[in-house]
């Protein structure tokens, strides 16, 4: 059956049309497009706020939480400590700080690389080892936010990671454009000290790409664990 | 994924349950030593652990309290040649050729003894990840991949964008053909 409407009918309905619907609608499409605009943007912050209003038991490595003190003292002499003053970090927990200086990196150090520890700094994967064990240390960060200036970096930077236990400089040797599953990028198994930096590559790119930055360095300080 | 597994048996099968949310360093002790070579020894088909899943054991075994007895170390080590052999035993070369009946078993292997030392394997279907876990929720192993996504993906908002624009061209079209637009 066929519905007719009469001009008034007809007149109305096209003011609900034009002055409501239209104008609702392209309010929900434009939430929704700065949301997702903006979500780079706001998750950090999210996890920021989280980190410090959270109540939640931090032992999972998306919750966060923090051993790190800033104010020790360190004896720059010192070449050796002994193992039992080291703490091993459970995932999710802030270490250590990361500063690179000739290129204005200044971050924390997050034992394990979640997606939280991302995004609240550097994270260092927990299938490597810590400062001071003689042994490979893999950390990434963000391309667009902490790691944005390492596309700067150069050989002979240094890189200073500050422990409650030490302070490790490492020196810049070399930078490498490699594939994520390109294993020879990386040796985990290795019995030397070599910490390793990546990031997304390129620095600018606006989706997923499969390509990261690698920075490799070489400890040149810091006292070796017993 | 049989690495995965394997690795998973021998993480929840470090008989020392200890909870710990910053514990301090302990050095790695003959038996520690023993399980180790133990892992890196291990071939199942022409399958072996990893770097990252051996360096994470490693750092298991370094944080204090956790201290693994001879006694210990042979019980893990029978369980780790328990699992090779029957991997070995199925001529299987990947877990994929396995039967579904086959993987039960090894995951039966892997929560079993993961009730023994009291940690708690979780296998996250989505993400067809496993961790392991204290039984106070500390993590302790996860075969997450090495190198991680660290940058921003912004296809999602461009595809919005592009979609609104559409729908914004269509509107009006179809706003002006409706006389709509007419006052």
């Amino acid at each position: 059956m066929k519905i007719h409407f009469s001009s008034n009918q007809k007149h109305t309905l096209k003011n609900l049309l034009a002055y409501i619907c239209m104008p609702v609608g392209f309010c929900v499409l434009g939430y929704l497009l700065i949301y997702t605009v903006f979500i780079p943007i706001i998750k950090p912050a999210l996890s920021l706020s989280e980190m410090f209003i959270s109540d939640a038991d931090f032992k999972t490595g998306e919750d966060l939480t923090s051993i790190f003190e800033d104010n020790i003292q360190h004896e720059e002499s010192k070449d050796t400590v002994n193992i039992s003053e080291v703490q091993i970090p459970s995932f999710g927990t802030h270490y250590a700080n990361i500063s690179i200086p000739a290129i204005s990196v200044e971050a924390p150090l997050y034992y394990g690389d979640s997606s939280a520890a991302l995004s609240s700094g550097i994270g260092q994967y927990n299938g490597s080892f810590m400062p001071g064990f003689g042994r490979p240390i893999l950390v990434s960060g963000h391309n667009n936010s902490y790691f944005n200036s390492l596309q700067y970096i150069e050989a002979g930077d240094e890189v200073i990671i500050t422990t409650n236990y030490g302070v490790y400089k490492y020196q810049v040797t070399e930078t490498k454009i490699a594939s994520y599953n390109d294993k020879s990028a990386y040796d985990l198994s290795a019995k030397e000290e070599t910490l390793i930096m990546y990031t997304c590559y390129p620095f600018d790119t606006l989706g997923l790409t499969s390509q990261r930055f690698f920075v490799y360095a070489e400890k040149i300080s810091g006292p070796e664990i017993v | 994924m049989f690495k995965r597994i394997a690795a998973v048996i021998m993480s929840v099968l470090m008989i020392s349950a200890v909870a710990f949310s910053a514990s301090a360093a302990s050095g790695i002790n003959d038996n520690e030593q023993k399980l180790i070579d133990a892992y890196k020894s291990a071939n199942a088909n022409g399958f072996t652990f990893n770097d990252y899943t051996l360096n994470q054991i490693e750092i298991y075994f370094m944080r204090d309290g956790v201290d693994i007895t001879a006694e210990q170390a042979d019980q893990v080590i029978a369980y780790l040649n328990e699992a090779v052999s029957y991997f070995s035993s199925t001529g299987a070369s990947s877990l994929d050729a396995l039967s579904t009946q086959q993987k039960q078993h090894l995951l039966e292997v892997v929560r079993n003894g993961a009730a023994v030392v009291g940690l708690t394997v979780n296998y996250d279907a989505a993400n067809k990840l496993f961790h392991v876990y204290t039984a106070d929720g500390e993590l302790v192993f996860s075969d997450a991949a090495v190198i991680k996504t660290t940058g921003a993906d912004y296809t999602p908002a461009i595809i919005t964008f592009a979609v609104v624009l559409m729908l914004a061209c269509a509107a009006v079209v179809t706003a002006k053909k409706k006389g709509l637009m007419q006052r």
